[in-house]
């Protein structure tokens, strides 16, 4: 096991270097000059101005500058904030993308355990299943609704009609309520599911009947003996779902105006600032690299079977 | 009977798209000056816009924008995963196998993130957003139908076509394509959703399809982000299209659940 983890460690650059390179030939590929805007410049001028954006020489030149930069979070200055590097405009928004998504995922993963846990508990009862249904058809519906109808209506109904919260900008927790609810309800739907699936498993488990035949009350069985082993499945999915918070960030952050990493990206694609691109992309890369390799750990550590290789065990 | 129900509703949300400019009350870009910013009401069920542009109208052709990225995305996605994943799982270590272990370094990226790249150097146009989405999103595709090749490989039905002399065209046409049928199908409806849910989410933060000078420049996600500048006087021109996105990616992902229930129950397979 701590053979497959240290090699799955050496992979981590490789990865990294990979997608890096992909961002940067992308970038290259896109049509368009950060210069042919202005005025025509002498070629002197124009000079200066390539080698100090790192547009100098051949691409391979580049590209090689580039990689250097990216082990060394040195991404050169913004192309449309002229005096600024882009390694502060990034570590300015990170901060808020993180607050952000981390508020978001702590309300869907409450709400998904709720609705999910509730939901396989009360699926085999015929008198109750009425609430399995609804949360199924709830969890479909928040992942068929685009973020921004959701951020929508919320902004409509509770910043516009009721006038409770405040409908844009960032800086104090009342706004922050609404951006981190628009994220959260898509990522509480797709984990509500998971989390049933595995919850309805695991009910079926041999130690469950046992419980019951002993006479522990259903929240107990369910709360203490059930949810823990249900949740080792649902752990797996922890990577992707900061991918879907990370990408998620990008409607939500325009929504409400949000000065994130989302937000940030995508006024650097529109404005064509290379380095900005490429250093928010490198680093979008890098978070999720580090989510996907920590939740992968998290899993082999709480449940160490798959990697020792010692088959079911104690079910 | 809910299979039948999303299938037609389904069919009726391509069909809106596909006879948009007959079914559509009144031009998409015709202005009626004297009407502009009007609620919805008998003359105009959606309202109009800020120049006097019927929003029922829009919206259809803008359906048929929104339809035509998803199933060309769809399309995309899955032509090249159904021809990297047989290739891949019929023949040992070959060029496709190399191809879907590197596509693997890619796993950690957004897919978002490069489509929205990728858009940026093929265009933003129907075409552009189409071939985006599918050319990022065929790995997934192509690892499934690898695994179900490699399956299906093993199989005595296979084996004996073999025996009896079946070229690799007669083994993929009439022994591969018809056992992958059902999982393709289900496919093609979650592809064509995700691909519509992309495309309006990428037009609506300004990096999608937005050319008010072509009738193909406008799509749901394009409406919605022109109506969310008025959303606080006029509702109307945000959520009508945004609710559109969603009653069609909902319709579609239910639809494609229920087909595979469907055939789960018809070959007794379980998962």
């Amino acid at each position: 096991m701590r053979r497959q983890l240290a090699g799955r460690l050496l992979f981590l650059p490789v990865q990294l270097l990979a997608v890096a390179s992909l961002c940067f030939f992308l970038m290259r590929a896109i049509p368009g000059n950060p210069f042919e805007g202005e005025r025509k410049l002498p070629e002197a001028v124009l000079k200066n101005l390539e080698e100090r954006y790192r547009l100098s020489g051949s691409v391979a030149e580049q590209w090689w500058a580039f990689v250097g930069g990216t082990l060394t979070f040195d991404f050169g200055v913004s192309l449309k904030f002229r005096d600024r590097e882009v390694r502060d405009i990034l570590l300015e928004a990170a901060p808020v993308s993180i607050s952000l998504g981390l508020s978001a995922f702590a309300i869907g993963a409450g709400l998904a355990l709720i609705i999910g846990v509730t939901g396989a508990a009360c699926s085999s009862s015929a008198g109750l299943r009425w609430w399995d249904r609804l949360g199924l058809m709830f969890s479909s519906l928040l992942i068929a609704v685009p973020k921004f109808l959701i951020g929508g209506l919320l902004v409509y109904l509770f910043a516009f009609r009721l006038r409770w919260l405040p409908p844009a900008q960032w800086g104090s927790p009342a706004q922050a309520v609404l951006p981190a609810l628009t994220l959260a309800l898509p990522l509480a739907g797709n984990l509500a599911i998971l989390v049933r699936t595995a919850m309805l498993e695991a009910l079926q488990s041999h130690y469950v009947r046992t419980g019951r035949a002993k006479g522990l009350s259903a929240f107990r069985l369910i709360a203490v003996h059930t949810l823990p082993n249900a949740l080792h499945g649902v752990l797996a999915y922890l990577g992707p779902v900061f991918a879907t918070l990370l990408t998620g960030s990008f409607v939500v952050e325009k929504i409400f105006a949000v000065p994130g990493m989302g937000w940030q990206f995508v006024a650097s694609v529109l404005d064509r600032d290379y380095t900005a691109v490429l250093g928010a992309s490198v680093f979008f890369a890098a978070v999720l690299i580090a989510a996907n390799t920590l939740s992968d750990w998290l899993a082999l550590w709480i449940d160490p079977r798959p990697a020792a290789g010692t088959g079911e065990g104690g079910r | 009977m809910k299979l039948k129900i999303l299938a037609a509703v389904t069919g009726l949300i391509v069909l809106a798209g596909l006879f948009a400019p007959w079914i559509a009350p009144h031009p998409p870009s015709g202005l009626y000056e004297t009407r502009t910013l009007l609620a919805p009401g008998t003359e105009h069920l959606m309202g109009t816009d800020e120049l006097g542009r019927d929003l029922l109208s829009r919206v259809l052709y803008g359906c048929r924008v929104s339809v035509a990225v998803g199933l060309l995305g769809a399309s995309v996605t899955l032509l090249i995963g159904l021809a990297v994943g047989i290739d891949a799982g019929l023949s040992g270590r070959n060029f496709s196998e190399w191809t879907l272990r590197g596509v693997d370094l890619f796993v950690s990226v957004p897919d978002i993130l490069i489509v929205i790249l990728l858009a940026q150097i093929v265009g933003n146009s129907v075409a552009g957003m189409g071939f985006a989405i599918g050319l990022v999103s065929w790995p997934k595709v192509a690892r499934l139908v690898y695994g179900e090749t490699r399956k299906l490989r093993h199989e005595p039905f296979w084996e004996s076509a073999q025996v009896v002399g079946a070229g690799l065209p007669r083994l993929v046409w009439n022994h591969l394509l018809p056992n992958l049928r059902a999982t393709l199908i289900v496919v093609f409806a979650l592809l064509t959703a995700s691909s519509i849910l992309t495309e309006s989410s990428l037009s609506f933060i300004g990096l999608g399809i937005n050319d008010p000078f072509d009738p193909w420049g406008t799509s749901w996600g394009t409406l919605a982000s022109a109506g969310w500048r008025a959303i606080r006087g006029f509702p109307h021109l945000f959520f009508f299209p945004a609710a559109a996105v969603a009653l069609a990616v909902w319709a579609m992902n239910s639809l494609a659940e229920e087909v595979r229930r469907h055939y789960e129950q018809k070959t007794g397979r379980a998962g």
